[in-house]
């Protein structure tokens, strides 16, 4: 993130540090104190979450203040901001990131053998970043062919070693 | 004292057969090379073998565990030299003179000078590590919940300070966090299930491993992934073993690293980025070169990593005395010997006062396996430092997903990772530090029973937590230390100096 852009980033986060703050103290204060199980009141479940909330409201305001003196206050998102985020490389290539490994965790993970889930990760991670954009498919066969050897040895071998030498029984 | 060598030999020989020497030399070689590569941290490295070793003997696992950690710490600075990457977090005081060494055609030499380094450094902690353990643990005996709870306090603010000199209020923001993200699930006293909406997979809280594989591995591999390819710097490597006179003219040097790095590894959650700072710092103040320091001043280069591997036997002190990891790799280390049955803290040296020896055995055969090792296979290993980034990363990311989940074998803890990476590289983003979070999910039960059993034991008062002494010292020292940030304070103590110095030069 640039450096310019800092308090601003810092200004919505006070925000949300305060109000999380005070969700924490609703939510605390509404733990039961257990006194009909004679339990000490001081021993109340809310007691600490109670007090951690108190700080995230005040580490939120004094952020808050701050930020306020950096003037992060000034937030101003145009469409060519957004287009341009969207369109840099970096941002392009944390997507894609994010999006293949949380498809494979959270979707793949369990609906489908292990081995196949895995495989197809590798090969699409390993396929889609070494992809030559304006090249013909048929002229990248040496990237194809790499990455399914890759997704193959590399998925068999975990799953042999967890499977059979560490008995994890994997997901799937 | 002669009990604790007498303990400390017999622990060692003990190791003394061909499987443990094995184990010792695969698990620091994987260090080495998990260090060496970007992207691949310590702490990744450690929670991933504690994946593996959790159906082994507790011994076994924590020998491997130690070599993994003191292995990896070392390890980043092979790509810290060679590509001005640092491998890991710390080895970047690493890379401010070794590079520029590498790129003078003196990688070699560069790479033999860190690793005689790192081993003595890592001497230096492991002797600090083998006298203080015991006597740290013998004080903490005398503390009650009320000092447990500022001890939890000091840890999130004293990590939040030095991991985020720039912004100590985002340090301490994490810290806290950390401290809620323990709040979540069964508490430990009355097990009332805190904030978890009626989930059943939250009632059993967030996991450590899940979180820490996700705020360091998974959010590493989209920081990685984002920046475009790096490249390896074309050097010749000639010689690698440094001369004698090369180590003896930095003795100084060295031994005020080891010491400093020790130090800083001691305190809860700071870790060998910190250290390995530090001791370039001091370095840099001392030496006639100081101004050089930055092209390539080998001084630099050994302050750097006898300060970070230093700091892998400190860190192990507080985990030892008192269950408080005093940085991010040695969380997962503790958290490993919970698994594993073993209990450290205050009463480790009544309980089982050979452990703490064992571990002081262990750091001196992982650091002797580091030396050798790093010395012998240079060249074959500078190979791994060309594998493409986006053959490594899905690879890690499949081991992250293995990590978080085979502990408990719980898809919700793959989910966990996910979330957390997710916070995490979002926290890097926005100059967060994460280590405060993480010593915050650990330090958090300390502070939620220790808090609550002192309000207890006091009836409500809350002046025994400011009269005990050792209390009021502990709380001194957290106000100090978060006072030494605030501005106001600065200045108004740098005022007080001035006038006292000027008071003193009238009189």
């Amino acid at each position: 993130m640039k450096e310019s852009n800092m308090p601003k980033a810092d200004f919505l986060m006070s925000i949300m540090l305060f109000f999380f703050g005070i969700f924490v103290m609703i939510l605390s204060s509404q733990m039961p104190d257990l006194a009909d199980q004679n339990a000490n009141p001081y021993s109340a479940p809310g007691v600490v979450p109670f007090i951690l909330g108190i700080i995230f409201s005040f580490l939120g305001i004094v952020m808050l203040i701050r930020s306020i003196l950096r003037k992060g206050y000034r937030i101003k998102i145009t469409g060519v901001q957004i287009i341009a985020w969207v369109k840099d490389l970096s941002t392009q290539r944390f997507l894609v990131t994010l999006l293949m490994s949380v498809g494979y965790a959270l979707i793949l993970l369990g609906r489908m053998h292990y081995l196949l889930a895995t495989g197809l990760y590798m090969f699409f991670f390993v396929f889609i970043f070494e992809f030559k954009k304006g090249e013909k498919l048929l002229n990248q066969k040496k990237t194809i062919f790499s990455a399914l050897i890759l997704s193959i040895i590399t998925s068999g071998s975990i799953y042999w070693v967890f499977r059979y030498l560490f008995l994890v029984n994997l997901p799937g | 004292m002669f009990e604790g060598l007498r303990m400390f030999a017999q622990e060692l020989m003990g190791f003394m057969n061909f499987a443990t020497i094995f184990s010792v030399l695969w698990a620091t070689q994987l260090g080495i090379i998990v260090g060496m590569l970007p992207g691949l941290t310590a702490t990744m490295g450690v929670a991933l073998m504690t994946t593996l070793t959790f159906k082994m003997d507790a011994g076994n696992a924590v020998l491997i565990l130690v070599c993994m950690y003191v292995g990896a710490i070392y390890g980043g600075s092979r790509s810290a030299i060679l590509l001005n990457i640092p491998g890991t977090p710390a080895n970047a005081a690493t890379a401010v003179d070794g590079y520029p060494l590498s790129k003078q055609g003196r990688a070699g030499e560069a790479i033999g000078i860190a690793t005689t380094g790192s081993y003595i450094g890592s001497v230096i902690g492991m002797f600090f590590l083998a006298f203080f353990t015991p006597l740290i643990g013998n004080v903490a005996l005398k503390f009650l919940s009320f000092e447990f709870m500022w001890l939890a306090i000091f840890g999130v603010v004293i990590c939040g300070n030095l991991t985020a000199p720039k912004d100590p209020l985002k340090g301490w923001i994490a810290g806290f966090l950390g401290l809620f993200v323990a709040m979540i699930g069964m508490e430990g006293i009355h097990a009332y299930v805190r904030f978890s909406f009626g989930t059943v997979s939250l009632s059993g809280g967030i996991g450590l491993i899940p979180a820490m594989v996700g705020a360091f591995g998974f959010a590493e591999l989209m920081t990685v992934m984002k920046h475009p390819e790096y490249e390896v710097v074309k050097t010749k490597i000639d010689r690698v073993i440094p001369k004698f006179r090369e180590i003896k003219r930095y003795w100084k040097t060295i031994i005020r690293s080891g010491v400093v790095g020790t130090f800083i590894g001691a305190i809860p959650g700071v870790g060998e980025d910190i250290a390995a700072w530090v001791s370039y710092d001091m370095a840099k103040r001392s030496s006639k070169d100081g101004d050089k320091f930055g092209t390539g001043v080998v001084e630099g280069l050994i302050a750097a990593e006898a300060g970070n591997n230093a700091c892998v036997a400190g860190a192990m002190i507080p985990v030892l005395s008192l269950a408080i990891p005093g940085s991010a790799p040695a969380a997962v280390l503790l958290a490993a010997m919970f698994i594993h049955g073993i209990r450290p803290g205050p009463l480790i040296m009544i309980e089982s006062p050979s452990f703490v020896y064992s571990v002081v055995a262990m750091v001196m055969l992982a650091s002797t396996a580091m030396l050798v090792l790093g010395l012998a296979m240079v060249k074959p290993l500078t190979k791994v430092l060309m594998v493409p980034r986006q053959k490594l990363m899905p690879i890690v990311f499949v081991l992250c997903v293995v990590g978080a989940y085979a502990i408990t074998g719980r898809i919700f803890d793959v989910g966990v990772m996910v979330v957390f990476g997710v916070i995490g590289y979002y926290m890097r983003e926005m100059e967060y530090p994460v280590a405060p979070l993480v010593l915050g999910i650990i330090l958090g039960d300390i502070l939620d029973k220790n808090l609550r059993r002192a309000l207890i034991i006091s009836d409500g008062s809350l002046l025994p937590f400011f009269t005990r002494p050792i209390s009021a010292v502990l709380f001194i020292i957290t106000m100090l230390t978060i006072l030494s940030k605030v501005g106001w304070f600065r200045r108004g103590v740098a005022s007080l100096r001035n006038s006292v110095v000027s008071a003193f030069k009238k009189g």
